[in-house]
């Protein structure tokens, strides 16, 4: 990642002005945001308005950010409320392209055969279903493909810690699944 | 007690052995784990992310900055609704007034009176009224249907007393 500030250094640019701390602040963290909006609504056009809601609020809140979390991990949840908000409103019937499945079609895992629809699904239940960091660990690390160097700038966490952490998200996923 | 931390305070420690910087950070990536212990999920194959353009993500911030900008719209308020809104309330609470008042009109007592008579006691406080009555000998018979109880019951009273005095 280029320019990779940590939360430090962008909260102080953000003390010091507000619009510049804000803007890089966007420029670190949209391309993170986009995926995993783009991930829940599946097409780009949704994403977009969802994206410019979720910095609108990151905007708003900033100056009640308290540090207690990471700003990925802060800005991820308000990621999240927003997308889940904009699926429920949105208009069941679309007419826009959707994204194809993470997975391919005509998988064989464990004897049992899945499309790629009905294996997302799962690996989406299974992922809900760890603990809040072995989450991020585990979409940023198995879904963007991210390396554990710009994974442990982006949550403030050793590689080393992340590795444990993303070894545990594996095995409890693979747990899940076979016994789905 | 005393005796044991003195005991405690002879024995002489050799210093704690030391321990690479680095080493608990780079513990895990040095694990030789087993090859074949590799995820089935780590093998599931995946289709190739959606292609987004670059210009997205460079246009993105100028786009956010350009809403954040821009001043709130003010709320146009509609008179039309208002005057709506008014002009019913006006009408219902009109209404309920006329209402009311169309049946208040009972308890009109009609007592028919001898014009003159009328005229005569028409300024005349209670007592007078009284006098008058005696005086000029009227019977109150034939009015007192009408009239309230509490005020019969008085006049008759009066009566009395006139003609106790006699």
């Amino acid at each position: 990642m280029e320019n990779h500030y940590s939360d430090i250094e962008l909260l102080q640019f953000y003390k010091d002005n507000g619009s510049l701390g804000f803007q890089r602040l966007v420029i670190q963290f949209q391309e993170r945001v986009y995926w995993q909006i783009r991930r829940l609504t599946k097409n780009h056009q949704d994403t977009e308005d969802v994206m410019q809601n979720v910095f609108i609020k990151v905007w708003k809140a900033l100056p009640k950010f308290k540090g207690e979390s990471a700003l990925f991990t802060w800005i991820y949840r308000i990621t999240f409320n927003e997308a889940h908000t904009f699926l429920t409103k949105r208009n069941k019937i679309r007419s826009v392209d959707l994204d194809p499945p993470i997975f391919e079609n005509k998988l064989i895992v464990e004897g049992h055969s899945y499309t790629g629809d009905e294996m997302e699904v799962i690996m989406f239940k299974a992922i809900d279903s760890l603990p809040e960091k072995q989450q991020h660990v585990f979409r940023l690390k198995y879904l963007d493909d991210l390396k554990y160097k710009e994974i442990a700038q982006l949550l403030n966490m050793s590689e080393g810690g992340l590795k444990a952490n993303y070894h545990h998200a594996v095995k409890k996923i693979e747990a899940f699944i076979r016994h789905y | 007690m005393s005796k044991e931390d003195n005991i405690l305070n002879k024995l002489k420690k050799t210093e704690k052995v030391s321990v690479p910087n680095d080493y608990f950070d780079t513990f895990f990536s040095n694990l030789k784990l087993n090859e074949n212990d590799t995820s089935f999920i780590e093998t599931l194959p995946k289709n190739n992310k959606p292609e987004v353009s670059t210009e997205f993500f460079e246009t993105f911030l100028t786009e956010i900055l350009t809403k954040l900008d821009k001043p709130k719209k003010g709320k146009i308020i509609s008179l039309k609704s208002i005057l709506i809104s008014v002009a019913s309330i006006a009408a219902v609470v009109s209404l309920l007034f006329l209402m009311t008042n169309l049946f208040q009109t009972d308890r009109i007592v009609e007592i028919e009176y001898n014009t003159e008579e009328y005229l005569a006691f028409v300024d005349l406080d209670e007592s007078d009224y009284i006098d008058f009555i005696i005086e000029n000998n009227i019977s109150i018979d034939d009015e007192i249907e009408e009239l309230d109880e509490e005020l019969l019951y008085e006049l008759y009273s009066e009566l009395d007393t006139y003609y106790y005095e006699l």
